[in-house]
């Protein structure tokens, strides 16, 4: 199994060059000079045409991307045009935030969605499983931005019970419990947008993976054993729905990690999400570069992870 | 009727499937004797499977119903049991090999654990105790490696093991009826002998009754007493291994033993039953065999034929053999 995780680890590396090649050609390859931006405007043209050279903007992109890895490897990812800082500081900035939303909504749409699957197959066809699948039906359906600005508009506008963006109260300078007190607060609508949309998808994945493997002989052997039905769907069943269930939350690890770049844009929730967001609106070259990376790089520690967990829960899977 | 551990009276057991009501098992009767072994035999559909689970209880629901009948054993009729009272009796006095070893076992949990969590569950053993045990039975079902195969999960096993480790898990408790439910189909025949080889040695050793569901007449004749042949729901002949091998009265049954392939020299044809079971959302109005039969009367097709005592302990559900006893009568 150390091996495995070595050897997979390994395997990333020319994954994560192969990635990198392609956003950075990609994104060097969008027509427009955000450099104008950082360049006084009042300089004349050949002073201009020289800063621009020094910087490298006429560089290939072979060339460009050389130098980009260069850096890269020593730390160095450059300096954000929009921010006029190091990227790295910027995102290190920003990471936070993000982690804290997507683990909590991770969490929490877990912790409520299996148990509901669970429910929803055990009972098909019954009102309950009615009820949670037309519900879970919303969820899937109901795009994120919409849902988003439906709940911005009652319960922040109208009903005043949260505030509509950020995620502190600004002017206020908080310290201790009461500042916990203010990013929750700030968290909700945010947090109940991606809980609700993550639940929604795996709750109606946990009915459907209960359903198959509710059908399965070995559920008719537990049972014939004279297992009580909880043993039977909570031991038997559960363990084998697991297998697949695991993949589905790993995998969406991967998508809230990138900052569910929707739903923190319109609250204006400082993560990745918006960082990622503003930077390609401005063509903050190294911004966007980094972040898509950052998000690469989760999506493929996700898929590790899943892997990992799949030989975990079932072990017909053996990676020696 | 001391001697009857297990008698089925009139048991029907119903499908609600979305073209309408499908009656599976319709009005089954028979008894089970203490330490014998009934076969039950019929082709595919024809309710035998579905007679051993609604024993069980384990028809699934919601759409399986048992809408009649009852099933004795031990003096308590299984139908009126509450869910804990039946699971007290599943897989502690009776209990069932399935046809299919391949997926009857949970993959994702060892051997060991699958044949405890029955021990634990009716005999209150714990510990170390329940894993000697467990050796126990794999030794008693002639697994090699017992102390291996214990910490080993069910896909590192062949077929004809896995099939071992479920009769392991059936006898744990010591069942006092014990239901195989085609358990040597879904093996090849050299794994078919050692299998019915090894039951047959248990049914010595261990004083329990069987239920064998086949539809293999080979395996029959080598391991039952009494034989129950099912055709389309309903039993239609009912007798001793023996006099159902001599003397087959249903043509369905005389036609099922002519379709062996033992019976042919090399080069034959095959021997088989025209057409096909009928469909159970158009049963025929008569005899649910007449369609098929070479040798029907007129009163086949109106009306469906009891199942009576033509010889002493032999049933059979056919006008033409009711006939011929009738005859005989009045000569």
């Amino acid at each position: 199994m150390k091996q495995y995780i070595i050897r997979r680890l390994l395997l990333m590396i020319p994954v994560f060059i192969g990635i990198s090649i392609i956003t950075f050609a990609l994104i060097h390859s969008t027509p427009g000079d955000p450099y104008i931006m950082m360049i006084d405007g009042n300089l004349n043209v050949e002073d201009r045409e020289m800063m621009l050279r020094e910087i490298g903007y006429y560089d290939s992109i072979p060339v460009k991307y050389i130098k980009w890895v260069s850096r890269a490897v020593r730390g160095d990812l450059g300096y954000s045009i929009r921010y006029r800082e190091p990227v790295t500081d910027v995102m290190l900035r920003r990471i936070g935030n993000t982690l804290l939303l997507s683990f909590s909504a991770l969490l929490i749409s877990s912790i409520i969605a299996i148990p509901l699957g669970i429910i929803s197959a055990t009972k098909q066809y019954s009102i309950f499983d009615y009820i949670a699948t037309v519900i879970a039906l919303i969820g899937v359906s109901i795009p994120a931005f919409f849902f988003a600005l439906g709940l911005i508009k009652t319960l922040a506008v109208d009903l005043k019970l949260f505030p509509i963006s950020g995620i502190e109260t600004i002017g206020v300078n908080l310290t201790g419990f009461k500042k916990v007190l203010d990013i929750l607060h700030h968290m909700a609508l945010p947090l109940i947008v991606l809980t609700f949309m993550q639940t929604a998808s795996l709750m109606r994945y946990t009915r459907s993976a209960m359903l198959e493997v509710l059908q399965q002989d070995y559920i008719r052997t537990a049972r014939a054993k004279g297992l009580p039905e909880k043993a039977v769907i909570y031991k038997h069943a559960l363990r084998n729905a697991m297998i697949s269930i695991s993949t589905l939350i790993t995998i969406s690890l991967g998508y809230l990690l990138s900052g569910a770049v929707l739903t923190e844009t319109v609250f204006v929730w400082p993560g990745m999400g918006t960082l990622l967001y503003q930077a390609v609106s401005n063509r903050d070259y190294p911004l966007i570069t980094s972040g898509t990376l950052l998000i690469a790089l989760c999506v493929l520690f996700a898929n590790l992870l899943s892997d990992i967990l799949y030989a975990v829960i079932d072990p017909r899977i053996r990676y020696d | 009727m001391d001697n009857i551990i297990l008698s089925v009276r009139r048991l029907v057991t119903e499908f609600k499937t979305s073209e309408g009501k499908v009656i599976a098992v319709n009005d089954v009767s028979f008894d089970v004797e203490k330490g014998k072994v009934l076969g039950i035999v019929g082709e595919s559909g024809c309710g035998k499977s579905v007679t051993s689970l609604s024993i069980m209880r384990l028809v699934p629901k919601p759409n399986g119903i048992i809408s009649n009948g009852q099933i004795i054993f031990d003096n308590k009729d299984l139908l009126k049991l509450d869910d804990k009272d039946i699971r007290s009796i599943r897989g502690n006095e009776i209990s069932m090999i399935f046809q299919e070893p391949m997926t009857a076992l949970n993959p994702v949990f060892t051997v060991g654990f699958q044949i405890s969590e029955a021990l634990e569950l009716h005999t209150g053993l714990k510990g170390e105790n329940v894993r000697k045990k467990c050796i126990e039975l794999l030794e008693i079902v002639k697994i090699p490696r017992a102390k291996k195969v214990i910490d080993e999960y069910p896909h590192q096993l062949s077929g004809g093991m896995r099939q071992r480790v479920m009769i392991a898990m059936a006898i744990s408790c010591n069942p006092k009826l014990l239901i195989a439910d085609e358990p040597t189909t879904a093996l090849d025949v050299t794994i078919q002998a050692q299998i019915l080889d090894l039951m047959k040695n248990l049914i010595d050793e261990l004083d329990m009754s069987i239920i064998f569901i086949t539809h293999d007449l080979g395996v029959i004749s080598e391991m039952a007493d009494m034989v129950v042949v099912m055709y389309a729901g309903k039993i239609v002949e009912e007798a001793s291994v023996e006099k159902i091998f001599e003397n087959p009265l249903h043509f369905y049954t005389k036609g099922l033993m002519n379709s062996r392939p033992s019976l042919l020299k090399k080069g034959d044809k095959l021997q088989c039953i025209q057409g096909m079971i009928p469909s159970p959302f158009n049963m025929p109005k008569g005899c649910a065999f007449e369609p098929r039969c070479n040798y029907s009367i007129d009163k086949c097709k109106v009306e469906m034929p009891d199942l009576l005592e033509c010889e002493k302990g032999h049933k059979v559900r056919c006008w033409v053999a009711h006939q011929k006893v009738g005859d005989n009568h009045e000569r």
